[in-house]
């Protein structure tokens, strides 16, 4: 549509120039055209006549359009100029550039070509010229007289000689003897006798001529002929008559002569129109002056307008962009340089309006986020501070920025939380032992439990660290510390598990009492009914009591080791040299199956009790011999980093599969036949009591591997 | 065609000092209007017009016109101005003929023809283009004005250019004739 549009604009304006320059070129071809007419006529036409005024006409058409034109350009200009319009000034300097370049030469043009005319036309008038055709009238004049003064004075003679009218003979004998034209007698007006050479061609003489003859006693006529030849009559009064005789001068003489009085007549008129020829000159001049000077203001003006006109309109554009109307467009038709440069203004605009746009489709959509963030965040805030579970955040930096009602009342936190007040509570370090853990950066996801000692008694809490989603990536977003309060969760699993306890052992009890019963009533048996093989079955009897007692008192002391732990008394320990003690225990217990240690600590003690650590080495390593085939490999491997100390045992036995894992420390739990199921749940009290934490994985290729991890401290 | 006044006062500040006082200025010396019954009739004479250019356009054969234009007035002694009653052309065209040495002189009103004459007489052209009496111009129609009339007339010759260029005639000033009055046949 606006391709369309400026299209039209174009073809209009060029409409317009192409109009004018054909305007020009009819005027000055009806100019040229009446011009050399003109030469074939009467040079009183050319000059007073139609030609001239219309050149007039035209000229001052033209110079009144000029000045007009000129006159609002200027004033349009300075108007522009005063109102500080960009391109105004890029304006008048193209303007009257062209105009001096086109001005200029056709002034001169002008000024040369018509001094060059003046001069030519006054040469037409130079004195040679007007002398020689001023002696060639006179010598007209002077041949004329001559013929007149000859017919007068024979006239004169037939007026004082007086012959008889009526007699035509002797009138025509008086003509042929003085060897004229004709002779005539007239009465008043009225012709009385005619004596002619040919009577019919002389035409009686007007009456004007015969009053005037009257009046002034002659008077001469001349008459041009149909031939060309003239006839010069004189008139004389004699008496009570006029007479007239003609005399003819034969048809070349009266060429020659009416040569000369055309040469003179068209002379003087020359002469005598010489400011009209001037004019009719300088006028044809003028007007192509005129109109080449019209047009190039015009053209120069279009021109400049074309040129400026999209500079303004850009100039304008960008005005309102600054001020911030983004749908500021250049609607002005251009091509070229100019037109790519209002092409890309567009496309800039286009690009800019699109980009506010989407900014503040951003901004929208970032308000309504905002207020979606703001309804979570109270959301957030409302659950936080109605939950149980206590929740601790910290940034990527280690600071705390969340720490909710319920973790100050589980943690007894008061006042300002950082990590280094966490840090001055030494029962909170397998905290911050957790906190530190977490910004290594190969942290997983964390869980530990601890156990707080307060004037209330023990509180045991589970605590899960999740780190945040990063902000972006390569950066962590802090850690997420939730502290569950499983006090009475652990109470009623412990509750649950002595029972369970209590139930097995009751059932562990029962079992080997049923085999005592009736070997006690079989030994009675044989005892009543006697034989040769009593002793024997007593013996028998005997022996099955035994080692059902032994059962039953290794279930009780079993029993009594877990119940009846001793208190932890850690002291620094040479870790290997345990691990090696509790391994050596076990070598040899099984054919086909390897014990080793992998010693990768630096330092060369560690802070634990050493007695319970080696009671949990030694049953996990009970576990692993059991849980291997006839062949297999056992290895104890010690390792530290920044967390602190890692204790692994790992086999290549049968392995545990994931749904036992959650249980598997769990008092009641057991995979052996006549295990009592406490070895696992006493590694975990005891791993729990140095503030550590046990998991199970998978080895590979095959088998478990259970790692303990303690404090570095 | 601009009037000689306002050429004059146009290019007043651009023609050489004294051009215009060179010449003298053509005028209406008399002029008489007179009634006969209804018929009004003018005598005037022009002086000053028969200058050395007139002369030569006349004598090198070119048509050279005189053009009178005549007005009828009533004169309103109580008003602004004057009634026009009627007005008319009257236009001498002389020619001359180099090969018969004649002059031919062709008067017309309103654009009918008066007279045609010839003459050899160069100062009876000129009293023909210049001077006249007894030429009737105008006819008082019985319902006209009869009193306070008269005559006003000026003259106009063919003359030089403004700025070379623009053809301009030479007139004359308005001449205002005696007052008269149409007497009434009854």
């Amino acid at each position: 549509m606006k391709l369309r549009a400026d299209f039209a604009r174009l073809r209009r304006d060029n409409r317009l120039i192409v109009g004018l320059l054909l305007a020009v070129l009819v005027v000055w071809s009806a100019v040229s055209a009446l011009e050399q007419r003109a030469n074939a006529i009467d040079p009183a036409t050319i000059t007073g006549g139609l030609l001239l005024f219309v050149l007039s006409y035209v000229n001052i058409t033209l110079i009144a359009a000029v000045l007009f034109v000129l006159c609002r350009i200027l004033l349009k200009t300075w108007l522009e100029r005063r109102r500080r319009i960009l391109g105004s000034r890029f304006q008048t300097k193209l303007l009257v550039t062209y105009l001096g370049l086109t001005a200029i030469p056709i002034g001169l043009l002008f000024f040369t070509a018509t001094g060059l005319l003046q001069r030519s036309i006054d040469r037409w008038f130079s004195t040679p010229v007007r002398e020689v055709v001023g002696r060639a009238r006179v010598v007209q004049d002077m041949a004329e007289k001559r013929v007149v003064d000859e017919t007068l004075e024979k006239a004169l003679g037939l007026g004082q000689s007086a012959p008889d009218p009526a007699a035509s003979g002797r009138l025509e004998e008086l003509r042929r003897q003085e060897r004229l034209d004709s002779i005539e007698a007239y009465r008043g007006v009225q012709r009385i006798a005619l004596a002619a050479e040919t009577p019919a061609s002389v035409d009686p003489l007007p009456a004007e001529v015969l009053r005037k003859a009257a009046a002034s006693g002659q008077e001469v006529k001349i008459e041009v002929l149909p031939d060309q030849s003239h006839r010069y009559r004189a008139v004389v009064k004699a008496g009570g008559l006029v007479w007239a005789a003609a005399t003819r001068v034969g048809p070349s003489e009266a060429r020659a002569l009416d040569a000369i009085a055309a040469a003179w007549s068209d002379y003087k008129k020359l002469e005598a129109q010489k400011p009209a020829i001037k004019a009719a000159n300088i006028s044809t001049f003028l007007l192509i002056t005129l109109a080449i000077l019209f047009a190039a203001i015009w053209v120069g003006s279009t021109l400049a307008r074309r040129i400026t006109g999209p500079i303004a309109a850009l100039a304008e554009s960008t005005r309102r962009l600054h001020s911030g109307d983004l749908t500021a467009r250049v609607d002005v038709p251009a091509s070229d340089e100019i037109g790519a440069l209002v092409s890309s203004f567009n496309r800039m605009a286009d690009g800019l309006q699109e980009a506010r746009d989407a900014q503040l489709s951003s901004n929208e959509e970032l308000q309504a986020s905002n207020r979606r963030l703001d309804l979570e965040r109270r959301l957030l805030s409302t659950v936080l501070e109605s939950v149980t579970t206590g929740v601790l955040a910290f940034d990527s930096e280690g600071r705390v920025t969340v720490c909710n009602p319920a973790a100050r009342s589980l943690l007894s936190l008061e006042g300002n939380v950082t990590v280094e007040s966490l840090r001055r509570r030494p029962e909170l370090a397998p905290l911050v032992t957790l906190v530190e853990q977490a910004r290594t950066p190969a942290s997983a996801p964390l869980s530990r439990e601890i156990t707080l000692h307060s004037q209330e008694g023990e509180r045991r809490l589970e605590i899960a660290l999740r780190p945040l989603s990063p902000a972006s990536a390569g950066e962590r977003g802090g850690w997420v510390l939730a502290i569950e309060d499983t006090t009475h969760v652990a109470r009623e699993q412990k509750l649950a598990a002595w029972s369970d306890v209590a139930r097995r052992v009751a059932h562990e009890i029962k079992n080997p009492l049923t085999p005592i019963r009736l070997s006690a009533e079989r030994i009675a048996k044989r005892l009543r009914a006697g034989g040769p093989d009593l002793p024997e079955a007593i013996a028998r009897g005997t022996k099955v009591i035994v080692e059902e007692v032994d059962f039953l008192k290794s279930l009780v002391d079993e029993f009594s080791r877990f119940a009846r732990l001793p208190e932890m008394r850690p002291e620094p320990t040479d870790l290997p040299a345990l691990a090696r003690r509790a391994v050596r225990l076990f070598e040899g217990a099984r054919e086909g199956i390897a014990l080793r240690v992998e010693n990768r600590l630096f330092r060369q003690t560690v802070l634990v009790d050493p007695e319970q650590i080696k009671r949990a080495l030694i049953n996990l390593l009970d576990n692993a011999l059991e849980a291997c085939d006839a062949s297999g490999e056992i290895t104890v491997r010690l390792s530290e980093d920044v967390r602190g100390i890692a204790i692994e045992v790992a086999d290549t036995g049968r392995g545990v599969p994931p749904r036992d894992r959650d249980k598997l420390f769990l008092p009641d739990f057991t995979t052996k036949g006549r295990g009592t199921g406490l070895g696992l749940a006493i590694v975990s009290r005891i791993v729990a009591d140095h503030n550590g934490t046990i998991r199970v994985e998978d080895n590979r290729p095959r088998g478990a591997r259970f790692i303990i991890e303690l404090p570095a401290a | 065609m601009v009037s000689r006044f306002f050429a004059a006062a146009a290019v007043a500040g651009l023609l050489p000092p004294g051009i215009a006082a060179e010449q003298e200025k053509p005028r209406i010396e008399a002029l008489r209007a007179e009634a006969r019954g209804p018929d009004v009739f003018v005598g005037f004479r022009v002086a000053g017009a028969l200058n050395p250019e007139l002369a030569t356009r006349i004598e090198s054969g070119l048509e050279t016109v005189v053009r009178y234009e005549i007005r009828l007035y009533r004169h309103n002694a109580h008003w602004l101005w004057d009634d026009l009653m009627d007005s008319r052309k009257y236009r001498v065209a002389v020619t001359y003929d180099p090969i018969t040495r004649e002059y031919v002189v062709v008067e017309t009103l309103d654009g009918r023809p008066l007279l045609r004459s010839t003459t050899h007489n160069f100062s009876e052209v000129a009293r023909r283009l210049l001077s006249r009496e007894n030429l009737l111009v105008f006819r008082v129609r019985p319902d006209d004005w009869r009193t306070n009339l008269y005559v006003r007339m000026r003259v106009a010759f063919d003359s030089g250019y403004l700025f070379t260029i623009i053809p301009v005639d030479d007139r004359t000033a308005w001449k205002e004739s005696n007052r008269f009055e149409v007497k009434t046949s009854s």
